[in-house]
């Protein structure tokens, strides 16, 4: 990159311009480096973006820079920066994916100084300004034209660039120089996170790689336990939780779990992961293991010992957390319709329930209605006799018709009109039966639609 | 010479060690009639006289047989609807392959399906554990299982969930399975009836031939029950005589 745009002056002999120059030594360290405000690492190599979600193990917040290049905000982060930065290129080297990375202050200087084609290091604040100061234009992050022409300006350095008044410089070449030379001395740009950084996570890494489902298992209760305890001490209980477990080969996995009512209890957390540890495949081992609280909602302190509706709430929704895992639940909940299965409707088995007013209906809808052969006396008369299947029954009583027309304001074809009746058999069971379509209309048929106590 | 004889028990003891000996199988049999502290569910006064709880007990698990599956969900319904009064605040669980509960009609019978949800298990063995998972938890008043029976040891398993959560739990099964041997402690066979004013447009309010065949430390019986919907109760005029004759 470096050569391309070298190549670019005019007046630069042939030769000179196909090798790019060596980069100027940085300047030294100084004195006890003493690094305040917020610091960021830019890593720089091929493929090494698509490694963004598998980075997040070295810090919550990762950005991506292209293909080739993220960005990793450091700050807070308790190792000492060089081991860091040397234990993350070593990390990323293992992975199959080499990359050169810059510690420092402002993520645009470190990412022009390694376009410019130094290696890694950790750069102190003094040390950075001395060494932005140096850069070449040509490694800045801007259009190729823009460039040109600061070259044909004779601006080559960022110092010369920096000695200019700012309006003219705006004035020729567009707000975009203003803002990349405002973002070398530190100003931030936005920056998407690849994952909107969890309030509350915990975090550990492993020595020996895990292998095993109860060495995971173990180092998860450790992780719920501190996690739980962070989410106390801010009141919040969590909505959902996510682990990531990372594989020292660059790969990593997910586990995400959802939960209905927010708990930071450890044993219903676990309850829920333990299920799931088996879905993880360790092949090589875990090198670390990250727990997050993606969402999260205010929790007040449980009042333990006084068994009433709320301990029946909690205890009822970890049961439906539990059941959930395994089985599709809903809560019936009544529709304003009339005609019979639209009027029943499902709903959130963690939400509230509904009353439905009692009618004369079926305890059992049945989904699929069961044809039937029906004898009339007259077209307009209840069955006398029921075939289903290849049994014949007699009806004995017979309450109805009760005409359910189909609801005409509805789009879609409208189905025929519904006669039902209950009816009672000789054996004394009682059917909710029904005839499609109007008597004697060509195509009616009858069908068992419910079961009747 | 003088042996030592072994003086049988005055006379004054015998009370007492009937009573120490009934204590120690009340403690072996976990449920039993004398466990103290059972609460037991209202049926009708003449069914609850009859059973040895007083009623239907809770914390335990009872089988509903029947042919027809309307009047024997109804008979589950009507006791789901009275364990959700004995416990207020507690849900309903009604687990079935494919859940097709319809609370207009359960309303009838004075289940509030505002508490009522539905699960799906297709596969008999989730629905077990979804029932042992409900039975044990405090929350649930009543599990109602649809489906295969299952055996003993899972029967038995729901036995010990239900005594640890206090709910009832109900296994309705055809009645043309072969009833087996069962850990439940009561076992019912309902028999659709048809109501006293019933007329030939009439149908009237739900009547069952309600059997006990079985109920652990009682008698079988056999009841005629009609379920009065505008009173809310169940009334069972007459005890029938061939009660006990069918054998579980």
């Amino acid at each position: 990159m470096a050569g391309r745009r070298a190549a670019r002056p005019p007046s630069l002999p042939l030769l000179a311009a196909l090798e790019p120059p060596p980069p100027a030594p940085l300047p030294s360290a100084g004195p006890a480096p003493t690094a305040r405000g917020r610091r960021f690492l830019v890593l720089e190599g091929p493929g090494v973006g698509a490694r963004a979600v598998w980075a997040l193990r070295f810090s919550p917040l990762v950005g991506r820079r292209g293909p080739d290049g993220l960005i990793v905000e450091t700050t807070g982060l308790p190792e000492p920066e060089p081991e860091l930065l040397a234990r993350v290129l070593a990390a990323f080297a293992r992975a199959g994916t080499p990359a050169r990375g810059m510690l420092g202050a402002a993520p645009a200087a470190l990412a022009a100084l390694l376009r410019a084609g130094h290696g890694s290091a950790v750069l102190a604040p003094a040390q950075e300004a001395a060494a932005v100061s140096a850069l070449p234009t040509a490694a800045l992050d801007l259009p190729e034209e823009v460039v040109a022409g600061l070259h044909r300006l004779g601006l080559r350095e960022v110092a010369a660039l920096e000695a200019q008044p700012r309006g003219p410089l705006a004035r020729r070449f567009g707000p975009a120089l203003l803002a990349e030379l405002a973002a070398l001395r530190g100003a931030l740009g936005p920056f998407t996170p690849v994952r909107p950084p969890p309030c509350h996570v915990a975090a550990q890494d492993f020595p020996a790689p895990l292998l095993t489902a109860p060495a995971i298992a173990r180092a998860l209760e450790r992780l719920l336990a501190s996690l739980c305890a962070g989410l106390e001490e801010a009141g919040v209980g969590a909505r959902a939780l996510r682990l990531t477990a990372f594989r020292g080969d660059g790969t990593w996995q997910e586990i995400g779990q959802g939960l209905g009512r927010a708990s930071r209890d450890p044993a219903h957390l676990m309850d829920l992961l333990r299920r799931r540890i088996e879905t993880l495949r360790p092949e090589f081992g875990f090198e670390r293991m990250m727990l997050a609280a993606p969402a999260t909602e205010p929790l007040a302190p449980a009042q333990s010992g006084l068994p009433g509706e709320a301990v029946a709430q909690e205890a009822l929704s970890a049961l439906l957390d539990r059941l959930g895992q395994r089985l599709e639940l809903w809560r019936p909940l009544p529709r304003a319709s009339h005609w019979p299965e639209r009027a029943l409707a499902r709903g959130d088995a963690h939400g509230p329930g509904a009353p439905f007013a009692p009618a004369p209906r079926p305890l059992r809808l049945l989904r699929r209605p069961v044809p039937l052969e029906a004898v009339a006396l007259l077209p307009d008369a209840p069955p006398s006799l029921l075939r289903r299947g290849r049994r014949t029954e007699r009806v004995v009583r017979a309450e109805g018709p009760e005409r359910i027309e189909p609801e005409w304001w509805r789009a879609g074809p409208e189905p025929p009109p519904r006669d039902y009746y209950r009816v009672e058999l000789a054996s004394g069971a009682r059917w909710w039966v029904c005839r499609r379509g109007a008597p004697g209309d060509a195509d009616t048929r009858w069908f068992l639609h419910g079961y009747l106590s | 010479m003088t042996e030592p004889v072994p003086s049988p028990p005055p006379a004054m003891d015998r009370a007492g060690l009937l009573a120490g000996l009934r204590a120690r199988i009340a403690r072996l049999d976990r449920s039993g009639p004398d466990m103290q502290g059972r609460a037991a569910l209202p049926l009708s006064p003449e069914l609850d006289a009859h059973l040895p709880w007083g009623g239907l007990p809770l914390a335990g698990l009872h089988e509903i047989l029947g042919e027809d599956p309307g009047s024997s969900l109804g008979f589950a319904a009507l006791l789901m609807a009275r364990a959700q009064a004995a416990l207020p605040g507690r849900s309903l669980l009604w687990i079935a392959p494919e859940p097709d509960a319809y609370p207009p009609g359960l309303a009838g019978l004075g289940l509030d399906a505002a508490r009522l949800i539905l699960v799906r298990a297709p596969r008999a063995a989730d629905a077990l554990w979804a029932a042992e998972e409900g039975l044990r938890s405090p929350a649930i008043a009543a599990v109602l299982l649809l489906g295969p029976a299952p055996d003993l040891t899972a029967a038995r398993r729901l036995q010990l969930a239900a005594e640890t959560g206090g709910g009832i739990g109900l296994l309705l099964r055809d009645g043309a399975e072969e009833a087996g041997p069962g850990a439940a402690l009561t076992r019912w066979r309902i028999a659709p009836r048809p109501a006293q004013e019933a007329t030939a447009h009439h149908l009237g309010d739900p009547a069952w031939e309600i059997r006990l065949l079985r109920a652990r430390g009682g008698r079988p019986g056999a009841w005629l029950a009609e379920w009065d919907a505008a009173q809310g109760r169940l009334v069972t005029p007459a005890p029938l005589a061939a009660a006990g004759r069918r054998r579980a």
